[in-house]
């Protein structure tokens, strides 16, 4: 339980570190859209090269990028696969009923398959860069406009920070709930997948109590703290834009030059 | 009166679907920084008189006058502004992702200027002792320490009247004492008046005033030493007297009177190892 999904930030402060998180969440999207220009091997040479010089500058180890493809390495194996075996054209190397291996295929299997681990390095950049409550501010202020047609913001990202707050605090309280049942001779992770599924059920009732006592005591404290809603509130964090920013700008704009140059 | 930071008269107040008011006709008052401690059993009604007093809970009746504002709609927004309340669960009072954020959280709410915020919540995070933990999250504290952010979170904005709420019952021994001192000694300096809700007698005996509650009713007030005098009508109410206070009532009994108002239990030992000592 102590493996967090979310935080998987690494503390640094590197140049990409302390770029604004708003910058970090646009650049990520945007290079996943960018990266779609790219469709012969000068132009995926290309973003490579870009992305294997940017990975450095974060200075997090290399591991913790190849660590990121493994949830996902099914997904790129069985994607990889399918463009091998299903994509006809050019020559023919191996054939068997409708399965077949062409040059086209492994040449688009390759594109996918570098198109797929430059896309997870980056967005792996992202969330290790970048802690997760910058990532809610960067989400808030970019939302900011829609307040105009009265989306409630500041209540959304509110709502975020104290979700990501509560993250831990919960992870705690299922480590105890689920202790409290094994010293009563609760069997967790053992059995068939039914059993295990059996024994889970009793601890999502516990939880669920828990979680609300302190929904509401949560939310009698805000309130006996002046919290009327998201109107009339000042920040105390704030984003600023820096110069680095303005750098990091101009790198995508090359790149997306560079790839519309290079492409067929 | 003049000197009375909060008074409230004739209050009740039932919950939704009980059969009794968990407050009946409860009259007190509090002076103008002093320490006043109300005690009860569980259930007693001690926690909904203080969110009674901070509008977070509406009274069927009565009239509550905090710092010269009766308490209505249009006034419990200053009268939050003005009462600071730690409640009993450090978890479930901690807003903020990281601690200066949770100290935040009520001046944001207040719409205390960013520049006005950063040194206020800095101020408050030196006053507790705090300031190194500014940018760790609440899953890396104590219990203790995220008590004293909550207490840093008050101090920041600089109320009148600081509630505790049963604050130190979740904690140990030691950092209930270290949280005690730590109220005591922001009273002092900052002139505050403290309302204490607690079930923790060596706690109350060391305040200015007692009100004790049993069934929503005020049964008794007065100096700590007086009521625990009479200790039996405490017992009647569900709570214990102090085993001091117990000890000194018997020793009272066979002629042997100790001075002064109060002891905890070290205190009384200090005191009678010394008693007869010439060193």
């Amino acid at each position: 339980m102590n493996k967090m999904i979310l935080g998987r930030y690494i503390p640094g402060d590197s140049f990409i570190h302390r770029l604004d998180p708003r910058t970090k969440l646009l650049a990520t999207f945007y290079y996943i859209a960018v990266i779609f220009l790219a469709n012969n091997w000068q132009s995926y040479l290309l973003a490579t090269v870009v992305t294997l010089a940017i990975i450095p500058v974060s200075k997090v180890s290399l591991r913790f990028f190849l660590n990121g493809l493994l949830p996902v390495l099914f997904l790129i194996v069985f994607t990889v696969l399918i463009q091998v075996f299903f994509t006809t054209g050019g020559h023919v190397y191996w054939h068997w009923g409708w399965l077949s291996v062409t040059s086209l295929g492994l040449t688009n299997a390759g594109f996918i398959f570098v198109r797929l681990v430059l896309i997870i390095f980056m967005s792996t950049l992202l969330t290790l860069t970048t802690p997760s409550l910058s990532l809610a501010d960067a989400v808030e202020s970019l939302l900011k406009p829609l307040a105009k047609i009265h989306f409630p913001v500041t209540e959304v990202a509110l709502m975020l920070s104290i979700a990501l707050r509560f993250v831990p605090t919960l992870l705690d309280q299922t480590t105890k709930t689920m202790n409290a049942q094994r010293a009563r001779g609760v069997d967790f992770g053992s059995g068939g997948l039914f059993k295990q599924v059996k024994t889970i059920v009793p601890l999502f009732i516990p939880l669920f109590v828990t979680a609300f006592t302190m929904a509401d005591e949560l939310a009698t404290a805000m309130e006996a703290r002046g919290y009327r809603d998201g109107y009339g509130r000042t920040r105390f964090r704030v984003l600023r834009y820096g110069r680095g920013d303005l750098l990091a700008a101009v790198v995508l704009i090359l790149l997306t030059l560079g790839l519309i140059f290079l492409r067929n | 009166m003049a000197d009375d930071i909060i008074t409230v008269e004739h209050l009740r107040y039932t919950y939704q679907d009980a059969q009794v008011a968990a407050l009946d006709d409860v009259s007190l008052r509090v002076p103008r920084g002093t320490w006043v401690s109300v005690i009860g059993h569980n259930g007693s009604g001690k926690s909904t008189l203080a969110k009674n007093i901070l509008g977070l809970l509406e009274p069927d009746a009565g009239v509550i006058n905090v710092d010269g504002m009766v308490l209505s709609e249009e006034t419990v927004w200053d009268i939050r502004s003005r009462v600071g309340i730690v409640f009993q669960n450090p978890e479930n009072q901690f807003v903020g992702a990281t601690v200066a954020d949770d100290v935040a959280f009520g001046l944001e709410n207040h719409a205390v200027p960013r520049e006005e915020m950063l040194t206020r919540v800095d101020d408050a995070l030196n006053a507790v002792r705090m300031r190194e933990f500014a940018n760790r999250e609440p899953a890396h504290l104590s219990g203790g320490q995220k008590q004293r952010v909550a207490i840093a979170g008050v101090v920041a904005q600089q109320p009148q009247i600081i509630i505790l709420d049963e604050a130190t019952s979740m904690l140990d021994p030691a950092g209930r004492k270290e949280i005690l001192a730590l109220i005591r000694e922001l009273k002092d300096r900052l002139g505050l008046t403290v309302l204490s809700i607690t079930h923790d007698l060596d706690e109350a005996a060391g305040s200015d005033q007692l009100i004790v509650l049993d069934d929503g009713h005020v049964v008794e007030t007065g100096k700590p030493s007086q009521i625990f005098a009479h200790g039996t009508s405490l017992v009647a109410h569900g709570l214990d007297v102090p085993y001091s206070q117990q000890l000194r009532g018997e020793l009272g009994k066979l002629g042997i009177e100790i001075p002064g108002d109060y002891y905890d239990d070290e205190g009384l030992v200090d005191y009678l190892w010394t008693l007869r000592s010439t060193m």
